[in-house]
């Protein structure tokens, strides 16, 4: 069994929310409530701001706290790619699993079930993109593999070394 | 076996076929991929063959539903004595119109008809039809809601209208007044320049609010509105002063480096003046124009947060002067001056069919010579005046300047007055409502198109129509063909289907017209330095800092700082009012998209909360704004990244009598708190002149 | 056998099979899900805790107003409405009457509800909430068979069927109990059984072993019903007021996705 998951660049994402609308364009016939969301967050005062955006989904977590806490065992994981998904047959819409979630990934659906992310389940993996991958105009968003995920961030980080060589970065503990 | 594309499998899944298209939502005109079965549209994405890869933003992949809204004109429309619209057929319509056009030549001469659009490669059709055959030199875009000042100071420049951006290859990169982050421009230049951010490219972002992308920048500078003139000078002083900039590349390829450098010292345009104006510390100036000067290659760009004042011109022609002296002009990572496909005029038209207009285009009877674009907001005053000539017919094709030019009340009052009045539009539009005839549009699934793209190098898009138009409407050119056979000109627009006059117009490519048609997109090679073997087509043949047109026509041939037309707020309108735009829409024709008003169901005056803490204004309350020439309600937001004493509304919202079950009655229409100001050279509209009082409801 | 020996023992295995299905199904999972919520909360100390205590006005929006369903379609909140106050009306009522009516007189002196008016009251009110209780449950049913392509998914048929079993072999409970005690002072408020009664009488079904045996089904699958609360979709009953009040209407989600980015700025 192999586990897939999603790998997220604050860095890149403007909070746009084209992956929303990817996902409920893309999962229109199964979809009634919004699996991803993004939050876009700012604090301080004029002109000394921060701020983040981050678009988030299902994680499709390897040990899913969601699957646990489901009175119906309603929450599955798929062997082939670790997705985590809801059986809307065996569902009550007790909302014990967004209870459980660390993200918040499970919502309420329009028809009193609990719909989530099904890592677009008819998209083979390793052949095409994830919906909300394919659409998202700065790429922040990538899925795949957990250890090539894991790979890809370390490149990531070790591309920033190759030019910024200030200490606090070599150190890992920038502040902006 | 071919290898399977990403499309082949998504087509295996859900048991569709790919028409290539394109995004028809904001001006940059994204390659797209439309996935179909059973005449719907089922997804949509990017086109994987072009720039933008397989991207949409959230007003591109939400347009899907402009396929299915039951809220479209359906068929055409003509308004009866009571001031009702009623439907008519096609025949009637286009007759009807082809009779008034021909009794309007005849009374006032072609010139007396005005045709404004959006921007759409149909248009061809329309310069084709209107312009070459009937006889009208008033054909015009939007430019001048929009980049009116950076065309003509890129003209002025690099003889080039349109530079755009090579972020990939860029260390340094400054923007002024532009949010690509935010309401998007061309995709994969968002794209492009995070990949080079995160290779260690630095962004300058000047900006009064902090916009999506002042959120990312690494030096943001908080400009007071209007200043950036000033910035922009004082940065050249310093290059100037410590003489930084390229000295090979200014002797061979800049006019006029002298005198400007004599103009920027004599008038003491320094650091220290502009520190004075804009805000900005003199040590913060000087270090990026240190950082600018030493850092290749670097590109600075502005875009509309400068257009939107007076003085935008001449900050976007020091930009570009800025650009030019430090070398950094059509390389790598610099400002690209695009090369254009060879993509012919859909017909063949003999010269001695066409009709050369008689009077000059409106903008330069109006005493705007240089003006790039038709000033739409300068227009109601020329009809009802009858000055500088007459104007009796208006063609609107999906342009709603109802909704999006200042002083809806005199745009009002001159639709009443014209003999003619069409729209072509794809939804009742408020200028559609405003209209004499109505006639309904294919929307972009429904539709052909043959056009350039955004992209740095010469690239071709072919949409295809991939569903049939929705009730009676037609595609652009199948409206124009009509007419046209109505007119009598029939004999040029022979055609059976648009893959004739598509042949033609892309015969000269160096592809063949089915793989073409195949991908949707044909991508030639990026040159870079194209100077040095085409030379540069100004007067001087050299990039002018020192506009010898300028000049020609008796303007300052080089950028000032003149504050002399802005509106300042005072005591008894003490904000300065700045049109933005907002993320989740554009213009005014996404109001009717659920998915985008699920996002943003309204739109909203943003305040900061120093302000709002003063007025007693708390979150969502709903508030009474008022400029000199008229007030509106809408709803405050309290917001840390819009500057103390600036307010800022996204323009869009606030469709008051028909248009759309969605739209309707959603957001505040603030147009008419603008009064009719432009910029004194380009004719630019300049929405941001404009100051208002904010108080409680 | 006594027949009330035969129903206790069974409720005394009923019991313990609910018991069990809460312990797993109900309070496991709730501890399972405080206890995971506990340690995010640790491991990131800086961020602000998502409040669990949820407010008293979404506890009665979302668990006795069930307006939720009431957004999804008004016909599925009256029908539910019907099943869940009629239900719950009958449970409490019932309750009272044997507690009252059949086993605390036996210790103190205290027959209101034995001989006296109460009787009558509560007789009255477990025949409205189990007339109400019957007529959502035949609307649900109907509508289930007739739907039944769209709700297969969302309904449980069979479950709906137990509860309606349930429901009527209660009524018929009722009616051959009074057939076969005609002179029952209270028959007029047994406005459903009492009517019933003579019905059955006509037909000759109503022999008190017709009666005993129609009161060890009732007995059985009532008990039977409890027992399978926590094994079926009838585990919303506890969980979900519990879950939606908590998650406070879908905002919870909100929260902890904003704390996530907050932990990220």
């Amino acid at each position: 069994m192999s586990q897939y998951g999603f790998y997220f660049d604050k860095e890149k994402c403007v909070g746009c929310r084209a992956c929303e609308v990817a996902c409920q364009v893309w999962n229109d016939a199964v979809q009634t409530v919004k699996w991803r969301n993004v939050s876009c967050l700012a604090r301080g005062t004029y002109p000394e701001l921060t701020g983040v955006n981050a678009s988030l989904a299902c994680m499709h977590c390897a040990e899913s706290p969601c699957k646990k806490a489901c009175p119906r065992t309603a929450i599955s994981k798929n062997e082939d790619t670790g997705a985590v998904t809801v059986d809307q047959s065996r569902c009550v819409g007790c909302m014990l699993c967004l209870w459980a979630c660390p993200f918040g990934a499970p919502q309420l659906g329009a028809k009193g079930r609990m719909e989530k992310c099904t890592f677009c389940e008819e998209r083979p993996v390793g052949k095409i993109k994830r919906a909300c991958e394919e659409i998202c105009p700065q790429q922040a968003i990538v899925s795949g593999r957990i250890e090539d995920l894991i790979l890809h961030s370390k490149q990531v980080a070790a591309e920033r070394l190759s030019w910024d060589k200030r200490i606090e970065v070599i150190l890992g503990h920038e502040e902006e | 076996m071919a290898e399977q594309t990403t499309r082949d499998v998504i087509n295996e899944i859900r048991g569709t076929k790919t028409v290539p298209g394109v995004c028809m939502i904001c001006p940059w005109h994204c390659p797209t991929e439309n996935f179909v079965k059973n005449d719907r549209i089922e997804y949509v994405r990017g086109n994987e063959y072009a720039a933008n890869k397989t991207t949409r933003c959230v007003k591109g992949i939400s347009s899907i539903h402009s396929s299915r809204d039951a809220d479209r004109l359906l068929y055409p429309m003509k308004r009866n004595s009571s001031g009702v619209h009623e439907r008519i057929s096609w025949d009637d319509a286009l007759t009807q119109i082809a009779e008034r056009l021909k009794k309007i030549k005849d009374e006032y001469g072609p010139e007396s008809l005005c045709s404004l659009f959006h921007l759409d490669s149909n248009e061809m059709f329309t310069h084709q039809l209107l312009g070459h055959l009937y006889g009208s030199p008033n054909l015009s875009g939007h430019g001048a809601a929009c980049d009116q000042d950076r065309r003509l100071a890129a003209i002025a420049t690099f003889a080039h209208p349109l530079p755009v951006k090579d972020y990939a290859n860029s260390r340094f990169v400054m923007l002024w007044g532009a949010d690509p982050f935010g309401p998007n421009e061309a995709l994969h230049e968002n794209r492009e320049l995070l990949e080079a951010m995160k290779k260690g490219c630095r962004l300058v972002v000047v900006d009064p609010n902090r916009s999506r992308t002042a959120e990312k920048a690494h030096i943001w500078l908080p400009i007071k509105p209007g200043t950036d003139g000033a910035l922009a000078l004082a940065i050249a002083y310093r290059i100037v002063e410590t003489e930084s900039y390229d000295k090979a590349f200014c002797d061979e390829w800049v006019h006029g480096l002298d005198e400007f450098s004599q103009h920027l010292l004599s008038n003491g345009y320094s650091p220290e003046w502009a520190a004075g104006i804009t805000g900005i510390s003199k040590e913060t100036i000087i270090a990026v124009a240190d950082e600018f000067a030493s850092t290749k290659p670097a590109l600075m760009d502005g875009l509309k947060g400068l257009v939107n004042y007076t003085t935008g011109l001449d900050a976007l022609r020091t930009v570009f002067a800025l650009n030019v002296i430090t070398g950094n002009v059509d390389g790598p990572g610099n400002l690209i001056l695009k090369e254009m496909s060879p993509l012919g005029f859909p017909l063949e038209i003999p010269e001695e069919a066409a009709t050369i207009p008689k009077k000059p285009p409106i903008a330069h009877a109006m005493g705007y010579p240089m003006a790039p674009d038709l000033p739409t907001q300068l227009l109601p005053k020329a009809v009802l005046e009858g000055d500088p000539y007459p104007v009796k017919a208006l063609f609107f094709h999906v342009c709603n300047p109802a909704m999006s030019d200042p002083n809806t009340r005199l745009f009002e009052k001159m639709m009443g007055a014209v003999e003619l009045s069409v729209t072509v539009d794809i939804y009742m539009s408020e200028t559609a409502q405003l209209s004499e005839f109505v006639l309904p549009e294919a929307s972009t699934y429904e539709r052909a198109e043959v056009r350039e793209s955004m992209w740095a190098g010469p690239q071709t898009v072919m949409a295809q129509p991939a569903i049939a138009p929705l009730g009676e409407s037609r595609p652009y050119y199948e409206i124009m063909k009509g007419l046209a056979e109505k007119m009598g000109y029939g004999e040029y627009f022979q055609w059976d289907s648009w893959e004739d006059w598509a042949r033609t117009c892309t015969a000269y490519l160096p592809v063949s017209y089915e793989e073409l048609k195949e991908k949707g997109v044909w991508e030639g090679e990026l040159r870079y330095h194209k100077y040095n073997t085409d030379g540069v087509p100004t007067s001087t043949g050299k990039f002018e800092i020192y506009s010898t047109m300028f000049e020609e026509l008796g303007y300052h041939p080089l950028p000032v700082f003149s504050e002399e037309h802005r509106v300042k707020p005072d005591a008894d309108y003490p904000f300065q009012l700045v049109n933005c735009k907002m993320q989740y829409h554009c213009g005014t024709h996404t109001q009717n998209n659920p998915y985008l008003m699920a996002i943003a169901g309204e739109n909203w005056v943003e305040l900061n909360s120093k302000d709002a803490r003063r007025l007693g204004i708390a979150d969502g309350d709903m508030v009474e704004m008022a400029s000199p020439h008229a007030s509106a309600r809408i709803t405050a937001r309290i917001s840390e990244a819009v500057q103390p004493g600036v307010v800022r509304v996204p323009h869009g919202h606030g469709f008051g009598r028909r248009f759309g079950s969605i739209a309707k009655g959603k957001g505040t229409h603030v147009n008419p708190l603008f009064e009719t100001r432009v910029n004194p050279i380009s004719a630019g509209i300049s929405f941001n002149e404009c100051k208002v009082s904010i108080r409680k409801a | 056998m006594d027949k009330f020996t035969y129903f206790w023992s069974l409720i005394i295995v009923a019991g313990t099979i609910f018991l069990i299905g809460a312990y797993k199904n109900v309070f496991l999972k709730i501890y399972y899900i405080v206890w995971v919520n506990r340690r995010l909360q640790e491991e990131n100390g800086a961020m602000e805790p998502v409040v669990t205590i949820p407010e008293l006005s979404t506890v009665i929006s979302e668990a006795v107003l069930q307006n939720r369903i009431k957004n999804r379609s008004t016909f599925l909140w009256s029908r539910h409405s019907l099943i869940f106050f009629g239900f719950m009306a009958l449970f409490f009522f019932d309750c009272v009457y044997t507690v009252f009516g059949h086993y605390l007189h036996h210790y103190l002196h205290y027959d209101y509800f034995v001989n006296g008016p109460g009787r009558a009251f509560l007789k009255f009110c477990m025949e409205l909430s189990g007339a109400v209780l019957l007529l959502g449950l035949t609307a649900g049913l109907i509508h289930r068979i007739i739907f039944a392509e769209q709700e297969r998914t969302l309904i449980d048929v069979k479950l709906i069927i137990l509860l309606w079993v349930v429901t009527l072999s209660g009524f018929l409970t009722e009616a051959l109990r009074l057939a076969n005690e005609p002179n029952d002072p209270f028959i007029a408020y047994s406005f459903i059984g009492g009517n019933l009664a003579p019905v059955l009488q006509n037909m000759h079904l109503a022999g008190s072993e017709a009666a005993t045996a129609v009161w060890i089904f009732h007995a059985t699958v009532t008990v039977a019903f409890f027992a399978y609360i926590p094994f079926s979709k009838f585990v919303h009953i506890i969980v979900a007021p519990i879950g939606r009040s908590i998650t406070q209407n879908g905002s919870y989600g909100q929260m902890k996705r904003e704390r996530i980015a907050g932990g990220l700025l």
